[in-house]
């Protein structure tokens, strides 16, 4: 039970708001930081709809089972590195016990892996869904079935998150016309610095890119301005700013 | 393919930790009107109308509110088809039947009695709306028919005699499958008592303000082309929730925010009295949830089921859907953003029923607090809460000029505060 602020009324967690004078709750210090296990869990959210049984097994089950297969099937030799990182761990994480633990902790699990596989080095651990760790100056390709989103770190309403479809994505406030993702909400009233159409991100085959529409502020990457016409290409976890709000890339 | 509902629902987080016993949580279901055109179904309607001595003054419009109505009623029957039904009671001291049941194919008919309105013979001293609801009522009974949508319109501007009256019979109504509308016109009218009729009978309340030139005309406007829209009636939300799960309570948030009746049936068994949809407009709900603490999986919280008739009598169905949620122990998932929006816009709502009760008992201080706090929230909602943040600050200025918030601004607040806006997204 979480006690308001204004009337001491005895809330249950997780209220927005109380029950008695509906004063804000600070309902955000229930939420921990949210830590990579839901790009796992994100991922496999679209198959959940369609399961209509009282609960299904962690999703992560059914995907070490598909790469286990593939694993078994497939002579090691002609795997590169990169497929064997992702296909081993799963394999030793994927305990379907009820109090197994969160899958975050996936990369340190090497000790366990299966000995038909052979003494390769791994690249250092990556979460197991997550795109694998981009050499540098590569672009990272998502895999297909990635949702990518951006995530608010700094804004009015944290941890909201905003889907990035395929094709373009518009990022600015609405006015007469629509964008895909308006920072209206996320800037506070009397620092408005975002334009109208300020920046426009383009999800295709796999590749993110992040292109400045000519603002008045600017686009900034982690830190570092994206001229208007340079197409920024955008990676995992790196944060977008526009005016006083942050957004970060996540699949 | 056949008019149906279709269903689609979203948590506030996909995923949830519950450090605790138990934690709150929201979702977000859409019913979507979808397969070919529903048709509109046929309707049953009367028209109450108070014609008392203050329906006679101008408000500073040159035009006395009766003219205006009068104005208001002629726009609005042109929305109905030549098979509706209408009937027209005049209510003042005593109260008339000056129309009885007649089919719109007889227009001439109709425009002549509501022309003449103010000649009948109905004496303008006093309101006796609960005997102008009650010759409504029998009019509407007489032609009552399979598929045709039954509605009492109501307005008045001031107040009545026999208010447990009028209650008991909204009651009666709603029994009877009688849906009312109720329309305030001025500021003089008892606000409790039309909200309630509303409520009890599944029908919408209107607030006319008198200094806004065409406001009487826009508000039958609205409601005419609401009522001749309307194909889904006697629409039912079926939730099922699993064991340690619980619903504490289902507002509809889109068209207007309102808190909608849970029954239970049986044990575990909620339904929801959705009232009547239109054939093309989404409606919103927000479900109030209580979590249990589980491990870390993927639940059903609740079976939902969406029942409802298209006008031949049969009860449709959409079948059972799931609300799911994903349990994680490390922490908790992203938030939804259309999910918190509707919720701040809740908040407005339920800060305004408090502000409501604070102006009723001139708790001065509650008032001002509960005007600041609602200022504060409609500011974090950018243009799309300016009108309940002007509004706020209005009641502000009047309580620091004062002492005391005007019946119009508190009016204004009211229908201001349920009234969720439209937004922009791209998903549906």
């Amino acid at each position: 039970m979480s006690k308001c602020p204004v009337c001491d009324f005895q809330n249950e967690d997780g209220a927005l708001f109380c029950e008695h004078c509906k004063s804000d709750l600070g309902a955000a210090e229930l939420a921990a930081a949210p830590v990579a296990v839901h790009a796992a869990a994100a991922v496999e959210a679209s198959a959940v709809p369609d399961a209509s049984v009282a609960e299904v097994a962690c999703p992560l089950v059914a995907v070490a089972v598909a790469e286990a297969a593939v694993s078994e099937a497939v002579p090691v030799a002609q795997l590169d590195a990169g497929a064997v990182a992702v296909a081993e761990v799963p394999i030793a994480v994927a305990v379907p016990l009820p109090d197994a633990p969160p899958v975050t902790v996936a990369p340190e699990m090497p000790a366990q892996k299966p000995s038909t596989a052979p003494d390769i080095s791994l690249p250092s651990a990556a979460p197991v869904d997550a795109a694998p760790a981009a050499p540098a100056g590569e672009p990272a390709r998502l895999p297909a079935d990635a949702k990518p989103k951006l995530v608010v770190i700094r804004g009015q309403r944290m941890q909201v998150e905003y889907p990035l479809y395929e094709g373009d994505n518009y990022l600015g406030r609405a006015d007469e016309k629509a964008v895909d993702i308006d920072l209206e909400d996320q800037e506070p009233p009397d620092r408005v610095w975002s334009s109208r159409q300020h920046a426009l991100i383009t999800y295709e085959n796999g590749q993110l890119t992040l292109e400045d529409l000519n603002s008045t502020n600017g686009t900034f990457v982690n830190r570092m301005r994206v001229h208007p016409g340079q197409k920024r290409p955008l990676h995992v976890n790196d944060v977008i700013q526009i005016g006083t709000v942050h957004l970060k890339v996540m699949v | 393919m056949a008019a149906k509902i279709h269903i689609e629902r979203m948590m506030y987080r996909n995923s949830i930790a519950v450090p605790g016993e138990s934690a709150a949580s929201y979702a977000l279901v859409k019913l979507i009107p979808s397969g070919e055109g529903p048709k509109p179904l046929g309707l049953n309607l009367a028209l109450v109308l108070d014609v008392s001595g203050s329906m006679y003054e101008e408000d500073g419009t040159g035009r006395s509110r009766l003219a205006r109505v009068q104005e208001a009623a002629l726009a609005g029957i042109r929305k109905l088809r030549p098979e509706d039904t209408l009937s027209v009671v005049a209510f003042a001291h005593n109260a008339q039947v000056v129309l009885p049941s007649t089919p719109l194919s007889d227009l001439a008919k109709i425009e002549d009695v509501i022309d003449r309105i103010d000649m009948f013979d109905v004496d303008p001293g006093g309101t006796c709306m609960d005997q102008g609801i009650a010759l409504a009522m029998a009019e509407v009974e007489k032609s009552k028919a399979a598929g045709r949508l039954s509605q009492i319109v109501v307005l008045t501007d001031g107040e009545t005699s026999g208010e447990q009256i009028c209650r008991q019979l909204a009651e009666q109504a709603d029994q009877q499958g009688v849906h009312f509308t109720v329309m305030g016109i001025g500021t003089e009218w008892n606000a409790s008592l039309l909200k309630d009729l509303a409520r009890l009978a599944q029908g919408k309340w209107y607030y006319i303000d008198v200094c806004q030139a065409h406001e009487t005309e826009r508000i039958f406007l609205e409601e005419f082309e609401h009522l001749a829209s309307t194909a889904f009636t006697k629409v039912e939300m079926h939730l099922w929730p699993v064991k340690d799960v619980r619903i504490k309570r289902v507002r509809q948030v889109v068209p207007e925010i309102k808190e909608l009746p849970l029954t239970e049936p049986e044990d575990r068994h909620l339904a929801v009295a959705v009232g009547t949809l239109e054939r093309d407009k989404p409606s919103r709900y927000i479900l109030d949830l209580s979590l249990p603490k589980r491990p870390d999986g993927n639940y059903v919280l609740v079976q939902m089921e969406v029942r409802y008739d298209l006008g031949s009598g049969r009860a449709e169905s959409t079948g059972k859907v799931p609300l799911q949620i994903q349990y994680t122990e490390a922490g908790q998932g992203y938030i939804n953003a259309e999910v918190a929006k509707h919720i701040d816009e809740i908040q407005i709502y339920e800060l305004n029923k408090n502000l409501q009760e604070a102006i009723a008992g001139n708790d001065q201080a509650e008032a001002q607090r509960v005007a600041e706090t609602i200022s504060r929230k409609g500011e974090l909602l950018g243009p799309r809460g300016a009108k309940k943040t002007m509004l706020a600050r209005q009641v502000l200025q009047e309580l620091h000029v004062g002492g005391r918030v005007s019946k119009k601004t508190q009016l204004a607040v009211d229908d201001a505060a349920r009234l969720a806006e439209e937004m922009p997204l791209p998903s549906s």
